[in-house]
């Protein structure tokens, strides 16, 4: 590993390829926001396989493999393939998906055809047409790498100078149509953007993995953040941390792909953060829902030794609890266990009873749930027979707000609908 | 035409027709992209059953390739319903993931000139179908390529004679077919599963990409051109021969790899068809 | 046969993506009525009905027809789903659609039977449809597609229709023909359930209304149920306290209902 990145840091043209990476992965990044928030990531796919008769044709041109030349071509059939996809949704009765499957295949299958006679005409000189494929992030030139950073600037700037209506865009189409855009023009520059960083895209990850480049890091930094201008800084961050890591990775060994690397670690990265992402990840959502079961079980629990108090029996045995009300052993017990830790319940030889913080505790959940009871009579209509069970439950989510709103609109009761006295402080 | 020329031919149709029949489905329930990711996604199973049996004759292990396709709509599922990504950044992810995987097996396991080679795996070769004769008792009994994909075709007839009802219900409208007691995460299984395995057997002759051509564009044309499914899978499946005849006479005519070519003329045929009905409905708005 | 129940709905949560949307329903339908359940857009009827049919995941609470579950009487339960639910492009005929009617799921690898298709046939002529039955259905008008759908549940020969919103986006002459069928599949002794939202017309349609928002607010005969104060409370909005939990439920992935705990 060491001896790797001592490589990079002193090779110029491992340099080169690091530095290229970088570009193609955070420009990827920024762009792929807008597809991903548009829902469009696949019409990304089907742009990438779409610019293969272009590049083709570019070079058939051209004659050389100067990267402006085939960017032009790229740029064009990549355009041809956005209105298609258009046309095909709006015009015909072809659904979307069929629409862009379409186009991919169907423009790639000209590409190749378009591959084949170039490899016949010529000789020799073709051979890096097919880099396209899977890309060539580790034969980058200089010059290549210097048109990236050009391009990528431009689309950077694009990006800042439209960010409002690309926001409105992603966010609203109908309202920005509403509002007096020209959406119709502002889809078009999109479109372009998005066609450009496709064709950079595909020289590090190949055709049919770029949409990956458009994709992955956007997911991702939708999971860390709800901020549109933090999102894009996110994702072009993950673009580039996972081309550098999959160039050292493809580096590490001969005859390494570096494509294929890049998107095995955006991958990793997405997949990670779906899991583990602090507030939407998989991980914390489970953690919260075990929270919600713990402090149901304690608030339940006290609310039985407040109910048992009423009937003027103030300590209690674990096998007379359970006798009260049942439960999970496993569960009362830990529970259990957690209160004498919150100092709430207290142990007395065999027996348990409330302390005074539990007392108060305890009476707020009573409140609680007769409140509630007395507000799904009162206000939904409830018959008396049927508002335990949702009481159960929403007398562990009442907030204070709430709690004050409630005995405004019941007007400080005493009693619930079965006559119980409402505990307060 | 000569016999190498006929057996070309017909296993280029046979890949063909049993795309055509799936794609229709795949059409009408607007989930060609999932059709799209498991073509992609059987690339590491594929590479793992080749370096096994260190070559393609394995047919057994191919179908145990197709575990991959099914393995894929399990993922895109998860991502989708259970981490909560949107649906398109599911597909997007899973394919492509699975897809690199499979580049990287190649490259681990395989030396550089095997006949997996990168080229083969997004474009494969028809031509070249022929070139493995069965012969039997001195006869010829067809190319092996040809009898990995015919028994997949005579189920997938099979089962779209047999299951009709069934793939018709779930297409017009899953939740209908649901209030009816059909079990349709399960017909959705086994659909996959043949989809899967169709795009393993025919990936030596068409590849990755190219297959998807095959399970969309003549369902597509023939959508636009029927008002009933049995017509439109036949009507996809004429299609789907008359593009395989002309693009192989298109691609010895200018001397081009034949799958594309059959795909270019798919293509060409749906914009003929879609010309001839603008056309159409221009005269009609005239009268 | 009256006095029975067609459907009982016991203790019935639902929630959406973690957002309750029904709240304990407890009712029962009678039977050989035509049954109205009325509440403003985004009340849970949809929901409702696909609760009963088994098509979304209950939290709690059950659903009982003909005082069995569904799956035993599944045939006996004809679903019209609402008019947009389906892509009318998809390459069918009138004809095509009706016969999923007849479509059983343990007779899914049979052949039709001549009665069979004369029941198609008859279900089409009954919804007035005998001159449009080749036709592909994106030629057809709402009311008629919507027709599609009725004369499909017809076919079907179920004794309970559950219908959602079918007098969305028809014409009169659709709203009639209907209407004429309903009354005549009610003298025949069928029960229909119908989702409807368009309050001015509840006490020409209905027998029995269901008013739903979210709650229960009140079911019983249309004349004695469709009160002022029952409207009041059915379209009144939501209740502001109820938004709040509602969000604070999504917001901390509240369950509806404890599991693994209960009273004695």
């Amino acid at each position: 590993m060491k001896d790797t990145l001592t490589y990079f840091l002193s090779d110029s043209v491992a340099l080169k390829v690091l530095l290229g990476v970088i570009i193609i992965g955070a420009t990827s990044g920024i762009v792929g926001t807008f597809s991903f928030l548009r829902k469009k990531t696949l019409v990304g796919d089907a742009i990438a396989h779409s610019l293969l008769p272009g590049i083709c044709l570019g070079f058939l041109f051209t004659g050389t493999k100067d990267p402006i030349g085939l960017m032009f071509g790229a740029l064009i059939s990549g355009w041809i393939s956005v209105w298609v996809i258009d046309y095909l949704v709006s015009k015909t009765k072809l659904s979307e998906d069929t629409a862009i499957a379409f186009v991919s295949t169907f423009f790639f299958a000209i590409g190749s055809v378009i591959l084949s006679v170039i490899s016949k005409s010529q000789n020799g000189n073709q051979s890096g047409l097919k880099d396209f494929l899977f890309g060539k992030a580790a034969t980058m030139t200089n010059y290549d790498v210097n048109v990236f950073a050009v391009l990528s600037v431009l689309i950077i700037i694009m990006v800042t100078v439209f960010y409002k209506p690309f926001k409105m865009l992603a966010f609203n189409k109908e309202f920005a149509h509403a509002i007096g855009w020209n959406t119709k023009w502002i889809e078009f520059l999109l479109s372009t953007i998005t066609v450009l960083t496709v064709a950079i895209g595909i020289q590090a990850v190949g055709i049919v993995l770029t949409s990956a480049l458009l994709i992955a890091p956007s997911s991702a930094a939708r999971y860390w953040t709800n901020n549109l201008v933090k999102m894009i800084i996110i994702a072009a961050f993950i673009g580039m941390f996972s081309g550098v890591i999959g160039v050292i990775i493809s580096a590490s060994q001969e005859n390494m792909p570096t494509g294929p690397w890049i998107v095995f670690v955006l991958f990793l990265i997405t997949l990670l953060t779906l899991l583990f992402s602090p507030q939407k990840g998989w991980f914390s959502i489970q953690k919260n829902q075990r929270e919600n079961k713990r402090k149901i079980s304690e608030e339940n629990v006290l609310k039985i030794f407040y109910q048992l108090k009423e009937s003027k029996i103030d300590q209690v045995s674990y096998s007379v609890f359970l006798e009260k009300r049942m439960m999970d052993t496993r569960d009362l017990s830990k529970t259990i266990q957690n209160l004498i830790h919150k100092k709430w319940l207290k142990k007395l030889n065999s027996d348990y009873s409330l302390t005074e913080n539990g007392a108060v505790e305890a009476s707020r959940v009573v409140r609680f749930h007769r409140l509630w009871e007395l507000y799904l009579t009162k206000r939904m209509n409830f018959k008396e027979d049927h508002i335990h069970g949702t009481a159960e439950t929403i007398e562990h989510l009442i907030t204070p707000e709430i709690e004050k709103e409630l005995l405004k609109e019941l007007n400080f009761p005493l009693a619930d609908p079965h006559n119980k006295e409402i505990p307060y402080e | 035409m000569s016999l190498n020329d006929f057996l070309t031919l017909l296993t280029a149709a046979t890949i063909g027709l049993s795309c055509a029949i799936l794609g229709c489905f795949l059409v009408l329930r607007k989930v060609v992209m999932v059709g799209d990711a498991i073509s992609h996604s059987v690339l590491p199973g594929i590479a793992i059953a080749y370096i096994v049996s260190a070559n393609f004759n394995s047919s057994l292990l191919l179908i145990g390739a197709a575990i991959f396709g099914v393995i894929t709509t399990l993922i895109i599922d998860f991502f989708h319903k259970k981490l909560k990504l949107q649906e398109d950044a599911s597909i997007g992810i899973t394919f492509t993931w699975l897809f690199a995987l499979g580049v990287i097996i190649i490259t681990l396991f395989t030396e550089s000139n095997t006949d997996l080679d990168q080229d083969c795996v997004l474009f494969g070769e028809l031509s070249s179908s022929f070139l493995d004769k069965i012969i039997m008792n001195d006869y010829l009994i067809g190319t092996r390529s040809f009898w990995m994909i015919f028994p997949v075709f005579l189920i997938i007839v099979i089962f779209v004679v047999r299951g009709f009802k069934g793939l018709l219900l779930i297409s017009f409208n899953e939740e209908y077919a649901k209030s009816k007691g059909i079990h349709v995460s399960m017909w959705n299984l086994i659909f996959m599963s043949l989809v899967s395995i169709t795009t393993v057997m025919s990936f030596e002759s068409v590849g990755a990409v190219l297959v998807v051509g095959l399970l969309v564009i003549p369902p597509a044309t023939a959508y636009i051109l029927s008002n009933d499914l049995k017509k439109m899978i036949f009507i996809a499946c004429g299609l789907t021969l008359l593009a395989c005849i002309l693009g192989f006479y298109f691609s010895i005519l200018i001397d081009v790899s034949m799958s594309s070519m059959v795909i270019v003329t798919c293509g060409m045929l749906f914009f003929s068809v879609l010309a001839y009905e603008k056309l159409k409905k221009m005269l009609k708005s005239k009268k | 046969m009256k006095g029975k129940s067609s459907i009982e709905v016991h203790n019935l949560s639902v929630t959406y993506q973690n957002v309750p949307v029904l709240w304990d329903i407890d009712f029962s339908l009678p039977q050989g009525q035509i049954i109205g359940i009325v509440g403003p857009n985004g009340s849970g009827k949809s929901t409702l009905l696909k609760a009963i049919m088994d098509l979304v995941p209950i939290s709690s609470g059950f659903v009982k027809i003909m005082d069995k579950s569904l799956g035993l009487v599944r045939d006996l339960v004809a679903y019209v789903p609402q008019r947009e639910s389906v892509d009318w492009n998809f390459p069918a005929s009138v004809e095509d659609v009706v016969m999923m009617g007849r479509y059983k799921k343990n007779k899914l690898f049979n052949r039709l039977t001549k009665i069979d298709k004369e029941l198609v046939q008859e279900a089409i002529a009954k919804v007035k449809l005998e001159k449009y039955k080749d036709r592909q259905i994106a030629q057809l008008s709402g009311g008629q597609q919507q027709r599609v759908f009725i004369a499909r549940a017809l076919a079907q020969g179920a004794d309970i229709y559950i219908m959602d919103e079918p007098f969305v986006g028809v014409d009169m002459a659709t709203e009639k023909t209907i209407l004429d069928l309903l009354i005549l599949m009610k003298n025949e002794g069928k029960t229909i359930i119908i989702v409807h939202h368009d309050i001015q017309t509840v006490s020409n349609f209905f027998d029995y209304i269901v008013l739903l928002n979210t709650r229960l607010i009140a079911h019983g005969k249309t004349s004695e149920t469709l009160t002022g104060e029952n409207l009041q409370a059915t379209y009144g909005g939501q209740l502001n306290l109820l938004t709040k939990i509602q969000t604070l439920i999504k917001a901390k992935d509240f369950p509806l209902r404890e599991e693994g705990f209960e009273d004695k």
